[in-house]
């Protein structure tokens, strides 16, 4: 009997069938094409910003010659020292790893590779500041000549000094303060500066000079007058200092793990259940792996990919409310009819009887934990600060491989217990930021520190339940990153 | 003419190249598919909707789905039992918000009604449709889950997010709510 209403509906509905609208059919392919469509224009549209972006980096402020350079300092030999052939020497270390963007400069007679080194060292040293600077006539002269020279070298490099010209025209015209560091000398588009500390070439013409009474520091120092300087002289006490270029790759590795906390950002229709969830989620220590691989675009601008581990730990407590629970029974009885004719009938009949009984709230918590594996997509902007420290700043995109969630959840705003939770999907993808600090320990390996955020764009738990979460974590990264 | 010739070799097809054609994104093969359930899935979707423009919005959603995840099939189980599972699925989350607002209600009036099992049985379909979706929301997605599609109660209460016992005391007082709603079109216990 307690059955008979189950096994009616079952039979009636179990093959029941009812025609929908005809149109119906086209209305859903309709809206997967527009769903196709959407998606698409999403992709074309990433796709384009990346290209733009790339393009961008690629074009904006990228040396077209030589890759990156970083300067090591290293002690030359005194002027005693140096012979001629160690001169040539140096200079063809110098012409050939410093000033490769003038290669037209390179191909002038050895005597003024001469020169060239010479001057190098001088201004090697005296890289900084000129504050007083001495009287010459034959500047102007000069000027023109490094013009000249260099355009009858090479026409189609065309290099155009005429920034650092100006300069030393004001310089020796006027025999006011001038700011070395100011000058520089650029290809001829301007945009790409040669070297920051480039030597300025004297005149094949004018007599080999030799500093004197070169000063060990390196601020401050006035520039010898070519006129007074001999090279036969010599110069045996004062070991000059030289920059030395050490080409670095544009690739680097970097490994770095980090600790943190994050929280899942629950999604539901239902107000109630977002409100039960702001008060039982509580953040746990968390933690972040991650291995990427660096490209340089320039000196400024990186572009990074990589494998990410992250897991997120949470305490998830909850105190069910008092319930009651009730269980439907059938119950016999038996009721007296007392007929005129027949007398007193006993007829038996059966009622549904239902037990009612209350359950006490519990405090139940559960420690949950989501685990994700992704592919990070970053590009990072260098600001150095000084020349071992760096600051950095990150952005990008998370293609998610895999992720897992596992412990115990309240799934509705009227549950009373905790309901298990297995979610495991692919596809979790995501965005991140970050901003750090990096210091330079050697020529190749930099320490960081990256304090990171990220977000989830789709959600953790499966489709099949009633509710969205999408997670968020801040994480603060420490590694190294190694130059290849 | 093309057309109706390659609607006539889909129509022709088995299920398995069916949806293997679904897969490939053949239309041919999604509106054989599509002919061949609707009607039984629509069916499913009216007894968990309260109108049929909500189960024909409920069906274009399932069959999005179907169409979406049909490679994620793995031939384990019966196709329309799969099929049936989304529709289901679709249905109790596009009503989500009234389906888990589960009303304590009062048994009292309803206790001692019973109800005429041969008259129920002569009713017709649509009939007892009608005073099916005359339940409450939540009742009705506890009851078709129980009483037709024949889950059991905890694995009503993983569907839902409830524990079986709130599904086994929402299951009966749906029942006690449908017996009252069958007395009140006359079909009553003598």
């Amino acid at each position: 009997m307690k059955n008979d209403i189950e096994h009616i509906f079952q039979e009636k509905f179990d093959n029941f069938e009812a025609a929908p609208s005809s149109s119906l059919f086209d209305a859903i392919l309709a809206k997967r094409a527009a769903k196709k469509r959407r998606a698409a224009w999403l992709w074309s549209a990433a796709a384009v910003c990346t290209i733009g972006l790339g393009t961008w980096f690629l074009t904006s402020n990228i040396p077209e010659t030589s890759p990156p350079v970083a300067y090591k300092k290293t002690e030359s030999p005194t002027h005693s020292q140096k012979s001629e052939q160690n001169i040539s020497e140096e200079s063809e270390i110098l012409l050939s790893e410093k000033i490769d963007p003038v290669i037209p400069i390179q191909d002038t007679k050895k005597h003024d590779s001469k020169i060239n080194t010479i001057a190098g060292a001088i201004q090697s040293d005296a890289k900084t500041t000129i504050q007083k600077s001495p009287k010459t006539t034959d500047a102007a002269p000069l000027v023109r000549d490094i013009n000249t020279t260099v355009k009858k070298d090479d026409q189609s490099t065309n290099i155009v000094n005429s920034d650092y010209a100006d300069l030393f025209n004001k310089f020796a015209k006027e025999d006011q303060d001038v700011d070395r560091s100011k000058a520089r000398l650029f290809l001829g588009d301007k945009k790409q500066e040669v070297a920051s500390d480039y030597r300025l070439p004297t005149n094949k013409n004018t007599p080999i000079p030799e500093p004197k009474n070169i000063p060990q520091t390196e601020a401050h120092i006035p520039l010898p007058n070519p006129s007074n300087l001999d090279l036969s002289a010599d110069t045996t006490a004062s070991p000059l200092p030289v920059r030395k270029l050490v080409t670095l790759n544009r690739w680097n590795i970097e490994a770095t793990a980090g600790v943190g906390a994050g929280k899942g950002i629950p999604r539901s229709s239902d107000p109630a259940y977002l409100e039960l969830r702001s008060t039982t989620d509580n953040p746990r220590l968390s933690y972040a792996f991650d291995v990427r691989t660096i490209y340089r675009l320039n000196p400024t601008w990186n572009l990074q990919a990589g494998l990410s581990y992250v897991k997120r730990n949470e305490e998830f407590t909850f105190t069910s409310s008092d319930a009651w629970e009730y269980t439907s029974r059938e119950e016999v009885r038996t009721r007296t009819i007392v007929h005129p004719v027949l007398g007193t009938i006993q007829e038996e009949y059966t009622v549904n009887v239902t037990d009612s009984a209350l359950t006490a709230g519990k405090n139940l918590s559960s420690t949950n934990s989501y685990t994700s594996i992704s592919i990070p997509v970053s590009v990072e902007r260098m600001i150095i600060l000084s020349p071992k420290w760096t600051m950095l700043t990150k952005g990008g995109f998370s293609a998610g491989i895999t992720s897992q969630a596992t412990g115990q959840i309240v799934v509705s705003s009227d549950a009373n217990e905790l309901s298990p939770l297995q979610a495991k999907k692919t596809g979790i993808h995501g965005i991140h930021l970050g901003i750090g600090v990096m210091y330079r320990a050697s020529d190749r390996i930099s320490l960081i520190a990256y304090p990171t955020g990220s977000m989830d764009l789709v959600s953790r738990i499966n489709s099949d339940a009633i509710f969205e979460q999408r997670d968020m974590n801040i994480y603060t990264h420490i590694g190294f990153r190694v130059n290849l | 003419m093309n057309q109706t010739k390659n609607n006539t070799k889909a129509n022709h097809l088995d299920e398995l190249e069916l949806i293997k054609g679904c897969v490939d994104n053949d239309v041919q093969c999604q509106k054989v598919l599509y002919e061949k359930y609707a009607p039984k899935m629509m069916g499913v979707s009216l007894r968990y909707c309260n109108s049929k423009m909500e189960a024909e919005d409920v069906l274009q959603d399932a069959f999005i789905k179907v169409f979406d995840k049909i490679k994620t099939f793995k031939g384990e189980g019966s196709f329309e039992g799969w099929i049936r599972k989304i529709v289901v699925f679709t249905a109790l989350k596009s009503n989500d918000k009234r389906v888990r607002k589960f009303e304590p209600g009062s048994l009292g009036n309803v206790q001692e009604q019973s109800f005429d099992p041969l008259a129920i049985s002569n009713m017709e379909t649509a009939n007892l449709l009608s005073i099916l979706q005359e339940l409450p929301d939540g009742y009705k997605a506890v009851f078709n889950l129980y009483a037709v599609e024949g889950y059991s109660h905890r694995e009503i209460g993983e569907i839902l997010g409830i524990s079986d016992v709130t599904s086994r005391s929402q299951y009966s007082r749906s029942k006690q709510h449908l017996i009252k709603l069958l007395a009140k079109y006359g079909i009553q216990r003598l």
